[in-house]
């Protein structure tokens, strides 16, 4: 026993050690000339931040007080955070939580690296769907005991992806990210056309794109992501039947029949009919933001873009669409959750917390920033969103929400092949069916030889 | 004297011990990283020269490998040629010298990522100043940052831009050192400037410009943060026209989590670094000129 512990420290050490190297060697890989800046703010922003987790590593603090430390991501939710933090403070004076915001770039670089390492590591942590499938079977993630969730009040295609093999679960989603249609309600005014409705299909949409377009190049009728996948291909996959991805058996499936005439519809409408920029354009700029800055009439995103949307153009201008349906009716869907740390010092304090963040009240406070999978605060996001948001509400009722994953063991690559994919196809002109089959098929191809090796 | 070495060994022990943790150690780490199949998550297995194999066999790791070669091929040469011309011109009694010397040595202290967001920026095609400029000729300026036949040579040229104030100034301190007395004597005997530069500036330059060349080799093998900036999350044939060695090497690590695999393309970089280094070494008796 004393050995395999001994062991178990070794490798820790091993590990931290590797950590360091690796972050020595990128150091020397950024320090050629001006890059010196950039590689100094990184340390010393990391310092402190170990300081501060080692600070709070402890446990006990000089005050008596449990400290649990608390990682995320996103800037835009500090206030609300911080809320949920003094929420559950207020009624638990013993615990203290120290929520740092790590930006998205580093976050998971150095998540990984503190759990793997298993020192350092913050107790409870934002997770995606996409690191929770790996992070979920390393033993990374603390299972929820019954009751931290009132299941029955969740959106049951967020809850049920974050089981594990059993019936538990490692996470309480907060965010909920189903991808909608946003439209200029002055461009479709000044077309003579009538908004979209939630019966509209591929060709109602490819219509009306094209008569949005004006042909001095100052209008486009849609614009999508080249580089991104969500809000962009993933949705013309799914909604024309594409099965995507069959993640849990890492086979990718955007070359089969339907996924090649999502391709090709997309296509058609750029260099067939004008209504979408150019690969070349989207390339130089990013894809949406052409509708941002009143260039195109119609995009799809998840609802966190709409904030952005509106404070460019103008809440009074935004009108939010459910995506309209080829072969079937879908979007993608991606869950933002928290999670805590398996081996935390304070399991009973960390389950605590998290049945404050999944009960109404810690619900709400995060209603406030965004759209959560607790299905009773709809009200209160829209509220706050201040746009009619009754798409995302029969969206979420009504439509089939696939989540973006791609595969178990290689999900990042797989995410890489379909998006080289994406911008080889709008990058190349003069494509036919067959010029798309024949990309689409090597780039799944290339995904398979991965998991054949 | 054993007091005095018992000294000397104390002083250079702070910076002996800095090497050895953050250069040496991870070094031969990372050496034994690149023989196992480590994952950041759980803790990596021995599996031989397996990464190595599998690299051969990558396409993606051949198109880096070309990538960092070609960048080197066109960035050492031209830019050192540039910096050369440079710090002479600048080396003269001309006006405004020492204003002319800080505007070509700026870019090489703006941090990378600055050049690089606005040098995106001044290639657009659509908004930028570069086709604007080529418009005055009547030239229908390229998607720069769409089409892979120019976007890799734009990165290039950004390259050349931002290294060639280093370089000068380099440059410069050792043209300083150069004795008027031979150019006087040069003179005398009836030289032009162009004999005078090729015959007696260069070749007593040379130490000067020995190291600004071992350093720009090393520097373009391992260039890292430009190519990261320009493709910034570009994929497919953006991506694989500017993909470099550093690149791939963060790429299979940071975001791929395949740290074994990664550190076996560092070390194939540090090999191919080392090698050329090495030949360089072996040259320097040949050219260069020590007085």
């Amino acid at each position: 026993m004393k050995q395999r512990g001994l062991q178990q420290t070794q490798r820790k050490r091993a590990a931290k050690f590797a950590a360091a190297a690796l972050m020595a060697v990128g150091l020397m890989a950024c320090s050629n000339g001006s890059g010196n800046e950039t590689a100094n703010e990184a340390t010393s922003e990391s310092s402190t931040q170990e300081a501060k987790a080692t600070e709070s590593e402890g446990g006990e603090s000089q005050k008596g007080k449990t400290e649990l430390s608390f990682y995320y991501w996103d800037a835009n939710f500090s206030e609300e955070v911080q809320e949920l933090i003094d929420g559950y403070t207020a009624e638990h004076a013993e615990v203290a939580i120290e929520a740092t915001q790590l930006p998205w770039a580093e976050y998971w670089t150095k998540l990984e690296t503190m759990l793997a390492t298993g020192e350092a590591a913050p107790d409870l942590f934002w997770m995606n769907l996409a690191h929770f499938i790996s992070y979920e079977p390393a033993g990374y993630l603390l299972a929820l005991e019954d009751g931290v969730m009132e299941t029955e009040q969740y959106a049951k295609t967020a809850i049920d992806l974050l089981k594990g093999d059993g019936d538990q679960y490692y996470a309480v989603p907060f965010l909920l990210d189903p991808n909608v249609m946003m439209y200029n309600k002055a461009m479709f005014d000044e077309a003579g056309l009538a908004y979209p409705t939630d019966d509209w299909t591929w060709e109602d949409f490819r219509t009306a794109a094209k008569t949005l377009t004006k042909e001095d190049g100052s209008q486009y009728g849609y614009c999508f992501r080249i580089d991104s996948g969500q809000g962009s291909i993933d949705e013309w996959l799914m909604s024309g039947g594409s099965d995507f991805f069959d993640w849990k058996n890492s086979k990718a499936l955007f070359a089969e029949p339907e996924a090649v005439d999502a391709w090709e519809f997309l296509y058609e409408m750029m260099y067939q009919d004008g209504s979408v920029p150019s690969g070349a354009q989207l390339t130089e700029i990013q894809g949406d933001t052409y509708f941002q800055s009143g260039q195109a009439a119609m995009v799809f995103g998840a609802p966190p873009t709409i904030v952005n949307y509106a404070d460019a153009l103008g809440a009074d201008k935004i009108g939010v669409a459910v995506i309209p349906a080829g072969k079937r009716d879908a979007c993608s869907l991606s869950v933002c959750s928290i999670s805590g740390y398996a081996n935390t010092k304070h399991p009973k304090e960390v389950q605590d917390f998290l049945s404050y963040v999944a009960s109404k009240e810690g619900m709400e406070i995060l209603s406030k920033a965004g759209l959560t999978a607790y299905l009773d605060c709809f009200e209160t996001y829209e509220q706050n969103l201040g746009i009619d948001a009754t798409a995302i509400k029969t969206t979420l009722e009504s439509s089939e929400l696939i989540p973006i994953l791609y595969s178990k063991e290689y999900n990042s690559e797989f995410q890489t092949k379909l998006y080289s994919c994406l911008s080889e196809i709008y990058l190349t002109q003069g494509l036919d069916r067959a010029g798309i089959e024949e990309i689409t098929a090597r780039y799944v191809a290339e995904c398979d030889a991965m998991v054949g090796q | 004297m054993k007091s005095e070495n018992a000294w000397g060994y104390a002083f250079i022990m702070p910076l002996l011990l800095m090497m050895l943790v953050f250069s040496i150690g991870p070094i031969l780490f990372a050496f034994y990283m690149s023989l196992t199949d480590w994952k950041l998550s759980g803790s990596g297995v021995f599996i031989g020269l397996d990464n190595f194999r599998e690299l051969f066999r990558d396409l993606t790791v051949q198109t880096e490998i070309k990538n960092s070669l070609i960048f080197t091929f066109f960035k050492v040469p031209i830019g050192v040629a540039i910096s050369m011309v440079l710090a002479y011109l600048l080396n003269e009694k001309l006006p405004f010298k020492g204003m002319f010397r800080v505007i070509y040595f700026l870019p090489s202290i703006t941090m990378a990522v600055a050049v690089g967001l606005v040098w995106r920026y001044l290639f657009n095609s659509q908004y930028g100043i570069v086709n604007d400029i080529l418009s005055w000729f009547s030239i229908q300026g390229p998607y720069w940052m769409a089409d892979t036949k120019y976007f890799f040579a734009a990165i290039i040229l950004v390259a050349i831009w931002q290294g060639v104030g280093y370089d000068m100034i380099i440059l410069l301190a050792g043209l300083q050192n150069v004795p008027m007395m031979y150019y006087e004597a040069a003179r005398v005997e009836g030289a032009s400037s162009l004999q005078c530069f090729l015959k007696i500036t260069i070749p007593l330059v040379t130490p000067s410009l020995f190291f600004v060349i071992i350093m720009e080799f090393m520097n373009s093998l391992k260039v890292f943060d430009l190519i990261y900036i320009f493709i910034n999350n570009a994929f497919g044939p953006m991506e694989q026209a500017a993909r470099t060695m550093v690149y791939g090497i963060y790429q299979k690590a940071f975001v791929y989590s395949r740290m074994g695999y990664a550190s076996a393309e560092a070390m194939i970089l540090f090999a191919i670094i080392l090698l050329v280094t090495l030949f360089q070494f072996w040259g320097e008796r040949k050219w260069v000129y020590y007085e």
